[in-house]
C-alpha cells in the first residue's frame, strides 16, 4: 500500500475511534440529564400541588364551620370554589404519581375528600330543613373525620414522594459517576488506539528509512556490497528499490572506471618499460665498449624514462584518487621495509645529487594495516622532494616510530624550506611552492590523498633556508585485528 | 653432461613486442634459449610443443590472459601422462599492481611491477633458474 492512502486509513480510523468515544459519552450524559429531568418535571410539581392540597383541606373546614355557624352563604359559595379547586389540584396531581405507595395515599385521599363532601351537602340540607344541631353534629363527627384522613393520606403521599425523590437523586448521583468513569475510560480508548496505530506507522516507516540510511553511509564509505532489503509496496520500498539500483550502478561505474585506469596504467608502463630496459642494455654495451658519449645518451634516456614514470604514477594515482576508484588492498605491512624499498628506490637519484640519506627507527612493531604500493608511493614522493629541494652534500633524514596505535614517519632535510606564504596551499593539487615547472604539482596532493585513504593525516613544519620538515601519521591498530 | 641439459629455456608471455624484444636480448646468454609469445593461447600451444623451464607472463593480454595461462598450465600438469614435464616456474608482470589482486595474492610466484630495473629481472631469472635444475 502506498503511504498516502497508509496514512489516510490511520487518520481515518483515529478520527472513528474519536468519534465511537464521542457518541458514547454523549449516550451517557443524555441518561444524567434524563434523570435530572425527571426530578425536575415530576417529583417537584408532585410536592407543590401536595402543599397547594393542605393548605385547601384546612381552609375548606374553616369555611364550612363558618357557612355552618353564621349561616352565611358568601362562605357555602367560597367552600364551592375551594372544593372545585382542590379537586382539580387532585386531577393534576394524579399526573404525577410513580410508586404504588404514593397511588395508594392517593386514592385515600379521593375516598376521604368525597366522603367530607357528602357529608358537607347532608349538613346543607339539614341547615335547610331548620336542624342546625343536627348539621352541627355531623360538621363535628363524621365530616371533621372524613377530612382528618384526607390530610394523613396528604402526609403518606407527602413520605412517599420524598422517599421517591431521595431514590432518584441517588440513582442520579450513581449515573453521574458512571458517566464520567465511561467518558474517561472512552476518551482513554480512544487516545491508546489514536497513539497505537500512529506509532505502529512512524515505527514502520522510520523502520524502512533506518534502514535506507544504513545502506546510504555504507555505501558512502564504501563498504556495501549486496542490495539491502527493499520490502513494502509504499514509497519508502520504491526508494529501497531506486537505492539498489544505484548501488548496482555505481559499482559497474567503479567496475568501468577500475578497469579503465587498469587499462590506462599497462599502457603507458609496458612502453616505459622498454624503454628502461632497452636503455640499460644500450648502457651496459656503451660502458663496456668505452663509449662515453652513447653512455651519457643512453643514460639520459633511462633517467628521462624514471623521471616520466614518476609522472605517470603521480597523475595515474591524482586521477584515481580524485575519481573515487582507488579501492585500497590493505594487508599487514611492515613499514619500516617499505620505507626502505622506497629509498632503495630513490636512491640513484640521492647519489646523482649528492644527498645523503639517512634512516632511524624507534620502536619494535611497524606492522600497520595498509596497501604496500600506496605506502611506497607516499615515501618516494615525499623522499623525491625532499631530495629535489636539498642542495648538494645535503641530508635527508628518515624518522620511523611506532608510537603506541600509529606509526609516525618523519622526512626532514636540510634544503632550501619553503615560504611561508605558500604552507596552506602546500597540499593542494597544482601547487609547487617554489614556482618551478618541473614537476605535475600533484606529489603533495597524491600524498595527502593516499595517506587520507589509510586513515591517517601529513602535516608540514619549514622555516626558509634551513629545511622541511613532513609528518606523516597512520593508525595501525587494524593490523592487531 | 649432455649438451641440452645445461640449455634453459624461457618463454616470455606479452602482446607487447618490444617489451618481448628486449627481454630476451636482456636475457640471452649462459646458453638460455629464449621464446616469445604474444599471448596466453599462442603460450599454451608452445608448452604443449616442448618444456620450458621458466616463463615470464604479463597478466593483462588479450583473448587468454596471464592468470587463466596459469590455471590451464596447473590443470594439465595434474595429468602427467600426457605431460611429463614438469610445472614450468611463473615470473608475473603487470603495469599495475592492483589488478587481479584475488590470483596474485593465491600465488606464490613472484610478481615485478612494470617498468622494472634490468638487474631485478636477471638476478630473478638467475635465481629460478638455479632453483629448477
Amino acid at each position: 500500500m502506498r503511504l498516502a492512502p497508509k496514512i489516510f486509513l490511520v487518520s481515518a480510523l483515529v478520527i472513528a475511534v474519536l468519534s465511537v468515544a464521542v457518541g458514547w459519552s454523549a449516550l451517557t450524559v443524555k441518561r444524567l440529564v434524563t434523570a435530572n429531568q425527571e426530578i425536575a418535571t415530576r417529583s417537584v410539581p408532585a410536592m407543590r400541588l401536595q402543599g397547594s392540597l393542605r393548605e385547601s383541606v384546612g381552609s375548606l373546614v374553616r369555611l364550612e364551620t363558618r357557612a355552618l355557624v353564621l349561616r352565611d352563604q358568601d362562605y357555602a359559595a367560597a367552600w364551592n370554589r375551594r372544593t372545585a379547586r382542590l379537586a382539580e389540584e387532585l386531577t393534576a396531581l394524579g399526573a404525577h404519581l410513580e410508586t404504588d405507595a404514593e397511588r395508594a395515599a392517593y386514592r385515600r385521599i379521593q375516598s376521604a375528600v368525597e366522603e367530607y363532601r357528602r357529608h358537607v351537602e347532608a349538613e346543607r340540607r339539614l341547615v335547610a330543613g331548620a336542624q342546625a344541631a343536627a348539621a352541627l353534629r355531623i360538621a363535628e363527627g363524621p365530616a371533621r373525620e372524613a377530612i382528618q384522613r384526607a390530610e394523613t393520606a396528604l402526609d403518606e403521599m407527602a413520605a412517599a414522594t420524598e422517599a421517591a425523590l431521595a431514590g432518584s437523586q441517588a440513582r442520579a448521583r450513581a449515573l453521574e459517576e458512571s458517566t464520567w468513569r465511561a467518558v474517561a475510560m472512552a476518551l482513554l480508548i480512544s487516545v491508546a488506539t489514536a497513539l497505537g496505530a500512529s506509532a505502529l506507522l512512524a515505527y514502520r516507516m522510520t523502520r524502512s528509512l533506518g534502514r535506507l540510511t544504513v545502506a546510504t553511509a555504507s555505501l558512502a564509505e564504501g563498504s556495501r556490497t549486496g542490495p539491502m532489503a527493499a520490502e513494502g509496496r509504499d514509497e519508502i520500498g520504491d526508494l529501497g528499490r531506486s537505492f539498489n539500483r544505484m548501488a548496482e550502478r555505481l559499482r559497474e561505474v567503479d567496475r568501468l572506471k577500475e578497469e579503465f585506469f587498469s587499462q590506462i596504467s599497462h599502457d603507458l608502463r609496458n612502453p616505459l618499460a622498454s624503454i628502461r630496459l632497452a636503455a640499460e642494455i644500450l648502457l651496459e654495451r656503451a660502458r663496456a665498449a668505452g663509449d662515453t658519449r652513447q653512455a651519457r645518451f643512453t643514460y639520459l634516456i633511462d633517467a628521462s624514462a624514471v623521471r616520466m614514470l614518476s609522472l605517470v604514477n603521480q597523475i595515474l594515482d591524482f586521477t584515481r584518487l580524485r575519481a573515487n576508484a582507488m579501492p585500497l588492498d590493505r594487508r599487514p605491512v611492515d613499514v619500516l621495509k617499505t620505507v626502505v624499498r622506497a629509498m632503495d628506490e630513490m636512491r640513484p637519484l640521492a647519489e646523482e645529487k649528492r644527498v645523503r640519506v639517512d634512516l632511524a627507527a624507534d620502536g619494535g612493531d611497524f606492522t600497520a594495516l595498509a596497501e604496500e604500493g600506496s605506502l611506497v608511493r607516499v615515501v618516494v614522493n615525499l623522499l623525491g622532494n625532499a631530495i629535489a629541494f636539498t642542495p648538494a652534500s645535503g641530508a635527508v633524514t628518515l624518522r620511523l616510530t611506532a608510537d603506541g596505535h600509529r606509526l609516525e614517519l618523519q622526512v626532514r632535510d636540510t634544503g632550501v624550506g619553503i615560504p611561508p606564504e605558500a604552507l596552506p596551499g602546500i597540499f593542494e593539487p597544482y601547487r609547487q611552492a617554489h614556482g618551478q615547472a618541473k614537476g605535475t604539482g600533484l606529489g603533495l596532493a597524491v600524498v595527502k590523498g593516499l595517506v587520507g585513504a589509510h586513515g591517517g593525516t601529513v602535516r608540514v613544519e619549514s622555516e626558509p633556508g634551513k629545511g622541511s620538515c613532513f609528518t606523516v601519521t597512520i593508525p595501525k591498530v587494524e593490523a592487531a585485528a | 653432461m649432455p649438451e641440452e641439459r645445461l640449455a634453459r629455456r624461457i618463454l616470455i608471455v606479452d602482446d607487447d613486442e618490444a617489451l618481448r624484444d628486449v627481454l630476451t636480448t636482456a636475457l640471452s646468454g649462459e646458453g638460455r634459449e629464449i621464446d616469445g609469445a604474444s599471448d596466453g593461447t599462442v603460450a599454451l600451444a608452445m608448452l604443449e610443443q616442448q618444456p620450458y623451464d621458466l616463463v615470464l607472463s604479463d597478466l593483462r593480454m588479450p583473448c587468454v590472459d596471464g592468470p587463466t595461462l596459469y590455471e590451464t598450465l596447473r590443470t594439465r600438469h595434474r595429468f602427467p601422462v600426457r605431460f611429463a614435464t614438469k610445472l614450468p616456474r611463473v615470473i608475473f608482470m603487470t603495469g599495475n599492481a592492483s589488478e587481479h589482486t584475488e590470483f596474485l595474492r593465491g600465488t606464490t610466484d613472484p610478481i615485478l611491477e612494470k617498468p622494472f630495473p634490468l638487474r631485478v629481472i636477471r638476478q630473478m631469472v638467475t635465481v629460478l633458474l638455479a632453483a629448477s635444475s
